[in-house]
């Protein structure tokens, strides 16, 4: 689960904060989108949650333990992401210079699951995604929906407790869209794993349990 | 290194192969001729320190007393003269006297005419055709410019050798053209010099030339097991610094090209290495945020470097041993040496 409180982002030299004393939470199992408008600070704040920001002030808590994100020295937010978090982005950023296997390998390595679970575990999420012969591929010779499974693949092979995913369908045509934003959502839930999209569609916002909506006032 | 590492690094040997490849030529080439160099330089010195001594004719050893008033026996002379490793050695005697009514002690030396040409060619006397005098092997005696200045002598002149009682007369029979502008010295034959003056049987010291392809620090070792023990084994060694200062500029240039090639080959590799990290400036970020800390993310660049550097070094290293040794390289010593003696002289 992921609970922030409090959570406030000034960018250097702006007069007034992007963001003030935002406070949520998404439980674990739940699909949250988080809508506005452009340029309200919905990538910070994912940025904020995920520790690769730092907020002006506040608190940002994934999973069990209660490990406070804000806190942690950049090593230890590190850590805590290859652990905890898996990634989505609209681009796919799937490393077009490792494998299938390797790019899902990664998390794998980062958080340090033994290496004789790996191929269990690769080989049973590129089934899940629908990828079961992609493995040894190489990223080029894929397309893009083929790509965005790959990345849900990879953000969930570590088995995080939360997902965070950015416009996750933004680059797909709207069937493709459709397929990769289901595997998404199911694959979140059947793992009983938490999840922050940020979106602009209302179609993709429609399929997730709660609707998020960043102001500049605030949350709604 | 773990295994994201080894993917990482080979992921950038294939998807970089040319720019991975010309990077290890670069260091593979700086190395090699830093190295080659290197080794060309210290067998070129210890060459040309081996020329300029034969030029010079400075002697490689000198075996002398160890007290300073003792003499060298003649038995000790002959038996290093059979050394097979010794090409020749030159007996020396050196002695006391005075001048006429002069109070100054000046040095005689005695030598071997035949083998001073060698080793000491310093002191080579050149005969005077007007001289009246017998030549060397008759009881010649020789005397350095400044001397003959000094006593306002000149070749010809009848002179008194005094030491303690004793006269002995001579002629001067030519100078030593050799000898510095302080030098006061007067050079004789040496068995007249030992027998007017003694030691008998025995010599102040003995000047010796080893073989080309001699050990200096072996046949040392080897003598001075069975040297008798009031003798000692003088080498060359200090030598070697004023050979060493008269050859700085050959050695600080090769130095600078080693570096030059070396820093050369360093800045290849940095400028590829700076081009494939900016090139993946993005792959970079992406591991940054799937958890891949600041630290571990420049210990993946530095690795990458040294994939590139280590076997690029290694094979550079082997490069320059194959192309260090050269046939030529006596040759350019001794080339070197002539030069530089000539141009000392001038």
């Amino acid at each position: 689960m992921l609970t922030v409180t409090d959570l406030s982002k000034r960018h250097a030299g702006a007069s007034r904060p992007l963001f003030e004393a935002l406070e949520f939470a998404v439980a674990a199992g739940e699909v949250v989108a988080l809508v506005g408008e452009s340029g309200v600070g919905k990538s910070t704040l994912l940025n904020c949650i995920a520790g690769l920001e730092t907020p002006e002030r506040g608190a940002v808590r994934i999973g069990p333990q209660a490990l406070d994100m804000v806190r942690l020295d950049e090593a230890a937010r590190a850590a805590l992401r290859a652990r905890r978090i898996g990634f989505v982005f609209q681009a796919f950023h799937v490393l077009p210079t490792l494998t299938v296997s390797q790019n899902l390998g990664v998390p794998l390595l980062l958080c340090g699951v033994p290496r004789g679970e790996h191929p269990q575990r690769i080989r049973s999420l590129l089934d899940r995604v629908g990828l079961a012969d992609f493995g040894p591929r190489w990223p080029a010779s894929l397309s893009g929906g083929e790509l965005q499974r790959v990345a849900i693949a990879r953000a969930l092979v570590h088995r995080p407790a939360l997902v965070l995913a950015d416009e996750p369908t933004g680059n797909l045509d709207p069937r493709t869209a459709g397929e990769v934003l289901s595997l998404l959502l199911e694959s979140v839930r059947e793992r009983d794993t938490s999840a922050l999209i940020v979106t602009h569609s209302q179609y993709v916002a429609q399929c997730c349990d709660r609707i998020l909506t960043l102001t500049p006032a605030g949350l709604q | 290194m773990n295994r994201l590492s080894w993917w990482l690094i080979l992921a950038q040997f294939r998807t970089r192969r040319a720019a991975t490849l010309l990077s290890m030529l670069a260091i593979a080439l700086g190395v090699a001729l830093g190295y080659a160099i290197h080794l060309i330089n210290d067998a070129a010195l210890a060459d040309f320190s081996r020329a300029m001594q034969t030029v010079q004719g400075n002697p490689d050893a000198v075996l002398a007393a160890r007290d300073s008033a003792g003499s060298v026996p003649l038995a000790s002379i002959n038996e290093i003269a059979r050394d097979p490793a010794v090409l020749l050695i030159a007996a020396v005697i050196e002695s006391r006297v005075r001048l006429d009514s002069s109070p100054t002690p000046l040095r005689l030396i005695g030598i071997d005419v035949f083998s001073a040409a060698a080793l000491m060619p310093r002191l080579l006397p050149r005969h005077d055709g007007q001289a009246a005098a017998a030549h060397i092997l008759a009881g010649g005696v020789y005397a350095s410019p400044a001397l003959l200045e000094k006593f306002g002598l000149h070749p010809g002149s009848a002179v008194t050798l005094r030491r303690g009682d004793q006269d002995w007369h001579a002629i001067i029979a030519g100078d030593l053209p050799a000898t510095g502008p302080d030098d006061l010295l007067l050079v004789a034959d040496i068995a007249w010099v030992q027998e007017h003056f003694g030691p008998a049987n025995a010599v102040s010291e003995g000047r010796i030339r080893l073989g080309p392809d001699t050990d200096p620090a072996a046949w040392r070792t080897a003598l001075e097991q069975r040297l008798p023990s009031g003798l000692l084994l003088r080498m060359a060694d200090d030598d070697g610094v004023r050979v060493s200062n008269l050859s700085r500029a050959y050695r600080v240039n090769l130095n600078v090209l080693a570096l030059v090639a070396l820093l050369t080959g360093a800045f290849l590799v940095f400028a590829t290495q700076l081009s494939a990290v900016a090139q993946r400036s993005t792959q970079f970020a992406l591991l940054g945020v799937l958890g891949l800390s600041p630290r571990m993310r420049l210990l993946q660049v530095l690795l990458e470097g040294l994939a590139i550097g280590v076997p690029g070094a290694l094979l550079g290293l082997a490069l320059g041993y194959l192309a260090g040794p050269s046939p030529s390289r006596n040759s350019w010593a001794a080339i070197l040496a002539v030069a530089i003696c000539r141009a000392a002289h001038r």
